[in-house]
């Protein structure tokens, strides 16, 4: 493989590789922590999670939050989608095109 | 003939049944004249674009346990049925920003094959192809079972015939149509799920004028257990089950072997990631509508005497509160529709299982083991077609054999399997540069060896399937242990192995990274062997 080139040699892919290690362990760390801390919440927790949290109503803390994991599940990745498809897809783009033989 | 709960055959049910299975193997005819190649039978070509995928990755994760279980835990418990969709949504954020892009970059059909490419060929794909079939026969078994049993209830045919007809079907769709009819099957079930789900939540909020507090207020007054249903009950109610569950849902899903070769269906990273996007989207919603159909079951059933045996218990058992409900408030015809969805869902489901283990068999297995990667194509697609018959043939055998057994733990082992076995080899393998293939068999031995022997020792199994009195391992789930132990046994075996393979597999690292990260503008790196 001596002839073909590796990113060892290019500093930008090493750049590329650290942005994108960095946004995904970053976006699973943060969403798995909040979704264990929740499931955490059930067993030590239980009558904190029961109060509602709208006044008059019988909606719970617990619906709220388990509903706002369901949502932040889905807008976390179209946050990162973003971010990838934009910021990323560019720098990759340019590397790739010198890249091709 | 043994009859439906309804009190006869389910006429409506099963013509529009028919309708699913003549469109379905209609379009497996054509699927069969386009799938030429081995390319086409495991990846369809790669044609799909994101959305398609990801709604056929949505249709490959939406079982009857997600439609019919989850309503029911929450018809049973309220809030901790909530447990479950949230549970159930979660995993796929982490397939996207861990697995996704990098997979189709690096694979060709199997999992295996990212893994394969740097460390030892040989021993990489049989520990894959163990993976991947210690996840897909477990969880085809408990799919099978739980079909029996429902399309006996639902449709009054005998459980066997039901066994039967699920696992012809299946092995038609896989071994005809491969994974471009496979995937049409998967995309229409899956409209038809969201449909049916749809209008059952509109008929469930239009009672109650489309005010959620109302719904919860009625479904409090009528429930037994009161104000508790607005939070938890008790279903899981210590850290290590809270963890153990939180972990194999956040992670197993990026471990399912069915859904990591929908990846290589699409020509590129970008759609990759457009496919998660797509299928987290319709999964969440299909989540958030499974709990409003369960509060909806809560109050509706409870006006209607005639769902519940003399023992005051749903008829035919708390799965069949969301296909109760929908004849409540919709008739025999909405019966009839909803009983047939569950049935595309679950034929869906198993053919998108076959199809993976039919892959680790004849590709991982036959193609890249056993032939050493010399098989020529005509050899390596005849057998890609017979081995569903087999997978097909073995499943029925199982599921008549596991006839009314308890076989919930079947799923669970599955998913923990997925999280502690095939989740820790394909990410360590694609972002650890000292990953050894020494790593990997340590690592991926202990990770299923303590999977299986804590579900073994655990009450769903020492308890309920054997008998004893008490369980030495007392949680439900193993996989907060067994998922450390594959990444420590993966990580020690790494760090000790000074051999100069260890080397060679350091130093081809820089290619895998460049391959994952660029695509198809670097070329796959040859595989070491």
């Amino acid at each position: 493989m001596s002839d073909q080139k590796t990113f060892g040699d290019d500093e930008r892919v090493h750049r590329l590789s650290r942005l994108v290690r960095g946004l995904s362990f970053g976006f699973a760390a943060v969403l798995g922590v909040a979704y264990l801390l929740f499931n955490l919440s059930v067993v030590y927790a239980p009558n904190w999670l029961k109060q509602p949290i709208i006044a008059d109503t019988l909606i719970s803390r617990g619906i709220v939050i388990g509903t706002v994991l369901i949502v932040l599940a889905v807008v976390a990745t179209m946050v990162y989608v973003r971010i990838v498809n934009t910021r990323i897809e560019a720098l990759r783009e340019k590397i790739s095109a010198e890249n091709r033989p | 003939m043994s009859v439906s709960i309804m009190g006869d055959l389910n006429w409506s049910a099963i013509l529009m049944f028919l309708a699913f299975v003549g469109v379905t193997l209609g379009m497996t005819y054509v699927a069969a004249r386009r799938t030429r190649t081995a390319d086409d039978f495991y990846a369809a070509g790669g044609r799909f674009g994101g959305a398609a995928n990801g709604l056929a990755i949505s249709g490959d994760f939406m079982s009857a346990a997600t439609f019919l279980g989850i309503s029911a835990l929450v018809f049973s418990y309220g809030f901790d049925g909530l447990l479950y969709s949230v549970g159930g949504t979660i995993g796929w954020p982490i397939v996207l920003f861990l697995i996704a892009d990098r997979l189709r970059n690096l694979g060709r059909y199997t999992f295996a094959d990212v893994a394969a490419t740097r460390l030892d060929r040989t021993t990489m794909r049989g520990l894959a192809a163990a993976g991947s079939l210690a996840v897909v026969i477990p969880y085809l078994v408990a799919q099978m079972v739980g079909a029996g049993a429902l399309i006996e209830v639902l449709f009054g045919l005998p459980y066997s015939v039901a066994v039967a007809i699920v696992g012809v079907l299946m092995i038609l769709y896989v071994s005809f149509g491969g994974m471009l009819a496979t995937t049409w099957v998967q995309i229409i079930k899956a409209a038809l799920l969201l449909f049916g789900g749809v209008v059952l939540t509109l008929a469930v909020l239009a009672l109650f004028d489309f005010n959620f507090n109302s719904l919860l207020a009625a479904a409090v007054e009528v429930h037994a257990k009161g104000d508790s249903i607005l939070g938890p009950v008790g279903s899981i109610n210590d850290p290590i089950t809270a963890l153990s569950l939180g972990l194999a849902f956040l992670f197993g899903p990026a471990g399912l072997p069915h859904i990591l070769m929908r990846f290589f269906t699409v020509p590129n990273g970008k759609e990759a990631r457009r496919s998660v996007l797509y299928a987290t989207g319709i999964i969440a919603f299909f989540q958030l509508l499974v709990f409003v159909i369960g509060l909806g079951a809560i109050v509706v059933l409870s006006q209607h005497p005639e769902f519940f045996g003399a023992n005051g218990t749903l008829r035919g058992g708390a799965n069949m509160a969301a296909i109760h409900l929908s004849q409540a408030l919709g008739g025999d015809l909405f019966l009839g529709f909803i009983s047939a969805v569950a049935f595309a869902t679950i034929l869906a489901v198993v053919a998108g299982l076959t199809l993976a283990a039919a892959s680790a068999v004849s590709h991982d297995l036959y193609s890249e083991i056993f032939r050493r990667g010399r098989a020529t194509e005509r050899e390596v697609l005849r057998l890609a077609k017979l081995t569903p018959i087999v997978v097909g043939a073995i499943t029925v055998v199982l599921g008549i054999a596991f006839e009314g057994q308890n076989v919930a733990f079947l799923g669970l082992l599955a998913l923990s399997i997925a999280a502690s076995v095939n989740f820790p080899l394909l990410v360590l393998a694609m972002f650890w540069r000292g990953f050894t293939t020494r790593g990997a068999l340590w690592g991926g031995g202990l990770g299923l060896a303590t999977a299986v022997i804590l579900e073994v020792l655990s009450p769903a199994v020492w308890v309920t399937v054997l008998g004893f009195e008490s369980a030495p391992y007392p949680y439900d789930y193993p996989t907060l242990f067994s998922m450390p132990a594959a990444f420590l046994g993966a990580w020690f075996g790494s760090r000790s192995d000074r051999s100069d393979r260890a080397r060679r597999e350091a130093a081809a690292f820089d290619a895998i990274e460049a391959r994952a990260l660029l695509g198809d503008a670097v070329p796959i790196p040859v595989a070491q062997s």
